[in-house]
């Protein structure tokens, strides 16, 4: 690799790797983006994306391979090391200080001071310029928690260009903002950009990235699998390259039916088992109505933040719904609690498993007995004995990898986490499933291995309700419910849809 | 050159010493206090160490289910002292030891129970809402005893509460074992403690699979004030009188007594036996430094070291890194 080549002004990736405790997060990315351009980075949650912004952040060293920027290889130790060698991040959940106002957060760190003092009117002043530069003018002097997101977001641009920032990472700055605020947006990007600046653009929004991009790359499993110039591209192109391409099949191989993973339901849809009816979630969620029929696994699907999560959540109890109704086998129901949703035979198997789905030091007995303790109980006294046939059969079912079910549930992978959870609803009986994320963070096995355990579940009667942003699993749903920004896009029958999922992802917008 | 330690061996030591570390700490204090003090190991001195910490220990009680949930309780010494006062009131005004003992009690109780309906409905943080509680359950007693103490002279109540004996035990510590075996057997064998395991464990994860957490709550609190409620009524009949001066600071007893014992503050960890250990141990030290005359400054001095290094042991991961330094130092 020439290292020492002619200067340029590039940012320049060679062979970069990373792994956390032997599991792969990047392999040899290479990564070649000129200065003063805009590049999109795409690809599912897992693929890498994070990793890669983490390492060019300075929040995460690679394993291997090295970075360089005009021609200089750059080490970092911290993030405010990456901010010294003018890489700025502006991530999803604002940094900012909420009661410091506006100037003061820009200038946080070198606020301009006379004597002992600070030199306000400098302050003021210079933010003033900064902020008119990006061709905004509100007040400097209020504090930021007044502020809507885009002006927010205008003062982490000004915070950059203060920094004097030569890379400039967003991670997908649109997901909150209403559409003529992006459109502004855009404008200042495409002014940095033109004058010299280097912008990293996270987003799943192809309009978007035809709009402001110059260039595609995506990630899939952390390696890039294909990139390509937006200049004459059309939105098609842009929907094939961010498809999901099987790992084995090589490109000459139009492996379609490998894309496809085989249906999880039986597409014995029965008689309606719930309808929801005009749900709304404060600022979230927008007037979603559909059916649920027993025996069916539905997919919801969408990007990251598109709602699909908080319509499963409402559908389990985890939270409340602002409006509309939930009607279960006809009867109107009202969840106060997931309690409330759990005594009518609805579990969720949540998306953030460590923060929400599992007690970390108690043993994959009492992880599983969780939601069936009067089950496992007389006179308030818990029959371990026969907790522990229990939970020792669901492990044997379901393949578990762990020595003994007094475990504890820390010490297990994801996958095996995962399983647990589910063995909760499954010795609890309910009727209906909802999987938010299901197999997000768990290796390909037990991926697999979680598919199988959705697809026995529905074909001995249960339903399915799917959560997720993978195209993949959207794929192998009886029918799939795509939403975008808090409301319903579309639905699609399994049949309706292409092996590759084009449909899907032409309506997430 | 290094030799192979056996790693089977080195395993279960180290297993045994996280076990059993808090009974090595007690008797390396007993020891100490028989080499210090001859009138240590008499029954005598057993007698006023265990009679003293009765009352520490159902606070500890209380306290540790409080924490075992993740949430903390200031108010217990205030509502000892409640207790103290308004059992002494009832009993001048002629109740029987009884209805007097379940009237306080009670009101005990729905102190406790107002603190879980702070933290579980108004959604304050527990130690703002038993730090509030204390204030207000100090108040109270301070206005409704109006005089600066109440003497108690019914002799039923003293007897029940503090110098009679049940089965040639005295009545505060038989109180104290059948509230401990209580406890240890609530925690280990009930749905209840289990449920308590998981709310303390990761909240979240409790309430979506179902479990009843917000009663939950409220009744740990409810216990707590109930046990501060049943020490009150010792330290009633052992200093014959009721005043809203006694049991201040207790509170930060039983929560070291808890702390000591091996529970985190962050919830989900700990056992009412190991806190009873660590009321122990905390009790036996000031003893000894007692019995050698230490004076009670340096006395409080020596008491926030101890509470620091067993902190350190038990949840700083230090017990861990003494025994790898013990391995480390045997293979050299």
């Amino acid at each position: 690799m020439g290292v020492s080549e002619s200067v340029s002004d590039e940012l320049n990736l060679v062979g970069i790797c990373k792994e956390y405790l032997g599991v792969r997060a990047l392999k040899d990315v290479d990564l070649t983006i000129p200065q003063g351009t805009i590049h999109a980075l795409v690809g599912q949650n897992g693929a890498g994306k994070s990793t890669l912004v983490k390492i060019l952040s300075g929040a995460e060293s690679p394993s291997s391979g090295s970075v360089f920027l005009e021609g200089k290889e750059l080490k970092f130790h911290s993030p405010i090391d990456a901010r010294d060698h003018g890489i700025y991040t502006i991530y999803q959940e604002l940094s900012l200080i909420p009661y410091l106002s506006v100037a003061e957060n820009i200038f946080l760190g070198e606020l301009p001071t006379r004597g002992l003092l600070l030199n306000w009117n400098k302050l003021y002043e210079q933010a003033r310029l900064q902020l008119a530069n990006l061709g905004y003018f509100f007040d400097v002097k209020q504090n930021v928690e007044s502020l809507s997101i885009a002006e927010q977001q205008v003062v982490e641009l000004a915070k950059s260009l203060h920094r004097k920032a030569k890379i400039l990472l967003l991670d997908e700055p649109t997901s909150a903002l209403p559409p003529p605020d992006v459109e502004r947006l855009f404008k200042i990007l495409k002014k940095l950009a033109s004058e010299g600046m280097t912008l990293i653009y996270i987003s799943h929004r192809i309009e978007e990235i035809l709009e402001l991009c110059d260039a595609i790359t995506v990630l899939q499993d952390g390696k890039i699998v294909s990139s390509l110039q937006v200049h004459g591209a059309t939105k098609n192109d842009v929907i094939e390259a961010m498809l999901p391409q099987s790992t084995k099949a090589g490109h000459l191989q139009s492996a379609s039916s490998e894309l496809r993973g085989s249906r999880l339901g039986s597409g014995k849809n029965q008689d309606l088992i719930l309808s929801a009816r005009d749900l709304n979630l404060n600022e979230k969620i927008f007037g979603v109505n559909f059916d649920l029929h027993r025996g069916e696994v539905l997919g919801i699907s969408g990007l990251v933040g598109s709602g699909h999560a908080e319509v499963a959540s409402m559908l389990a109890g985890a939270v409340k719904i602002s409006s509309g109704s939930i009607f279960l086998n006809g009867e109107k129901t009202n969840f106060e609690s997931p309690r409330d949703a759990i005594e009518k035979g609805i579990g969720l198997l949540p998306e953030d498993r460590k923060a929400d789905g599992f007690i970390p030091d108690m043993t994959v007995t009492s992880n599983t007995t969780l939601a069936s303790l009067p089950q496992f109980s007389k006179y308030r006294i818990m029959k371990t004995t026969l907790e522990n046939k229990q939970s020792e059969s669901m492990a044997q079912q379901m393949n578990m990898k762990i020595t003994s079910v007094s475990q504890s549930l820390k010490t297990l992978s994801g996958g095996t986490q995962q399983k647990v959870i589910f063995s909760r609803w499954l010795v609890k009986g309910v009727k209906i499933l909802v999987c938010q994320e299901p197999t997000r963070g768990v290796d390909v096995g037990a991926k697999e291995s979680m598919y199988e355990l959705i697809r026995t579940f529905a074909n001995s009667g249960g339903t399915v309700v799917i959560a997720s942003s993978e195209i993949s699993e959207a794929l192998m749903c009886d029918r799939v419910l795509v939403m975008s920004r808090g409301r319903l896009e579309a639905e699609f029958s399994y049949d309706d849809i292409d092996s590759e999922g084009k449909v899907l992802l032409s309506r997430f917008g | 050159m290094r030799t192979m330690e056996n790693p089977i061996n080195m395993k279960s030591f180290k297993l045994l010493l996280s076990k059993s570390y808090l009974i090595i700490v007690l008797l390396v204090i007993i020891g100490i206090g028989i080499s210090v003090s001859p009138f240590f190991f008499t029954s005598r001195n057993a007698n006023n160490v265990i009679s003293f910490s009765s009352i520490i220990a159902l606070l500890a009680i209380g306290q540790f289910f409080v924490i075992l949930t993740g949430g903390i309780d200031l108010s217990v010494g205030a509502i000892l002292a409640m207790s103290t006062v308004i059992s002494a009131l009832t009993l001048r005004s002629g109740l029987s030891a009884e209805v007097s003992s379940v009237a306080t009690l009670t009101a005990c109780a729905f102190v406790g129970f107002l603190n879980g309906v702070l933290v579980v409905f108004l959604k304050i943080p527990p130690f703002i809402a038993t730090l509030a509680m204390l204030s207000i359950a100090k108040g109270t007693s301070y206005i409704i005893q109006s005089t600066t103490l109440i003497q108690i002279s019914d002799q039923r109540f003293v007897k029940f509460f503090a110098t009679g004996k049940f089965l040639g035990v005295p009545s505060p510590v038989m109180i104290f074992i059948v509230v401990t075996l209580i406890a240890w057997f609530v925690a280990k064998y009930t749905d209840l403690g289990r449920r308590l395991y998981a709310l303390g464990g990761n909240p979240e994860a409790a309430r979506l699979s179902g479990l009843p957490v917000q009663r939950d709550l409220i009744l740990t609190y409810t216990v707590s004030g109930f046990l501060a409620g049943l020490a009150g009524l010792i330290a009633a009949a052992q200093l014959l009188q009721g005043s809203s001066l006694i049991g201040s600071g207790y509170e930060l007893d039983a929560i070291a007594a808890v702390v000591v014992g091996g529970a985190a503050l962050m919830g989900g960890k700990g056992d009412p036996l190991s806190t009873i250990v660590g009321v122990f141990i905390l009790a036996l030290i000031l003893n000894i430094m007692n019995l050698v005359g230490i004076s009670s400054e340096p006395q409080l001095v020596i008491k926030g070291a101890v509470i620091v290094l067993a902190v350190y042991l038990s949840s700083a991961g230090g017990v861990q890194r003494i025994s790898s330094f013990i391995s480390r130092s045997r293979h050299n």
